[in-house]
């Protein structure tokens, strides 16, 4: 028997506010714009994502705001863990994390911050995923859906299927 | 308890910037059109030039203000209220988007640091039409610290 496909939503956070230089860059907020983007992107997930069983969030305050708005669609039994090693993530820390992840695990929400997260998109989907959905980059509060054959461990470039990209901005507000 | 004595310390302008460049609690002093100061609080910080830097809207009165009289002064207090602060007179230019763009980012870099991703501090600054005042410092006070004068002292 095959193994399951497993399923991979990365999604960067909801836009943060830049209002203030002197607070730390790991402890801005949302920006109020941020903030009404949670809605959509909740109505979004609730309606694509199955429940997810582990739920990645790096510690910064804005991925974990954007956290907080999608948590009524998460289901009880999802795992949540916050981490600092996210902030700041490389792609290829990224997938070094992801292939930590216990087998039995199915479905993750991956909540983060780009470069990283973009650059994450594009290692997994291939060169081109941008263009494949007229975008030239992965915006605030956007959603990139993968499915993903073979084991977390086995993580590598190119090796998931980019099932599709929702942006808010595309989203009926 | 002896009494603190208030001090006065000159200094050149690379001491001058060296003492600005970790201060970012400042009023900005503009004149107003009936020739009055306005006193402004803002957040502030330096260039590479050695220019100092404040984000603002194209739409505020010390803007207004600018655009009218160049001529500015800042008053650049430390975090403790009542430690060193300095005066500094200058000329003031407003910059505003698109030409502000990159100078914003490098207003928001002197205070916060290296970021990974500048283009949303970029696109935030074109969404709310942020404009930039720059002040090049022409004269100074000393640097300063309150206290009574020295004939008090104990």
């Amino acid at each position: 028997m095959g193994e399951v496909p497993k399923r991979l939503v990365v999604v960067r956070h909801a836009k943060s506010s830049w209002d203030d230089p002197t607070v730390a860059d790991h402890d801005r907020p949302l920006a109020p714009r941020g903030i009404k983007a949670l809605r959509r992107l909740r109505d979004h997930l609730e309606g694509s994502t199955p429940t997810a069983d582990l739920v990645l969030c790096s510690s910064s305050q804005r991925t974990r705001e954007t956290l907080d708005g999608i948590r009524p669609v998460l289901g009880d039994d999802a795992v949540i863990e916050i981490e600092p090693a996210l902030y700041g993530a490389s792609a290829s820390e990224l997938v070094a994390r992801l292939r930590r992840i216990d087998e039995p695990v199915t479905s993750v929400i991956l909540i983060g911050h780009n470069p990283g997260a973009a650059e994450l998109v594009e290692l997994l989907a291939g060169p081109g995923a941008w263009e494949q959905w007229h975008l030239d980059k992965f915006p605030t509060a956007a959603v990139a859906t993968f499915s993903l054959p073979g084991r977390w461990a086995d993580l590598q470039s190119g090796s998931g299927v980019l099932e599709g990209v929702w942006t808010p901005r595309r989203a009926p507000s | 308890m002896a009494r603190t004595i208030a001090t006065t310390t000159s200094v050149e302008r690379d001491e001058l910037l060296d003492f600005v460049r970790p201060r970012h609690r400042v009023i900005l002093l503009t004149t107003r059109h009936d020739g009055r100061p306005q006193a402004s609080p803002v957040t502030a910080g330096v260039d590479p030039q050695g220019r100092i830097v404040i984000s603002s809207y194209p739409e505020r009165a010390k803007v207004t203000n600018a655009r009218r009289n160049p001529q500015a002064s800042v008053v650049v207090l430390s975090d403790e209220f009542n430690g060193p602060w300095v005066q500094v007179d200058g000329t003031v230019e407003v910059l505003d988007l698109p030409e502000a763009l990159e100078p914003l980012v490098e207003y928001f870099r002197s205070i916060s640091g290296e970021h990974p991703d500048w283009d949303e501090y970029r696109a935030a600054m074109v969404e709310q039409g942020k404009s930039l005042l720059r002040i090049t410092p022409e004269s100074w006070g000393p640097i300063a610290t309150g206290g009574f004068p020295a004939r008090l002292a104990d």
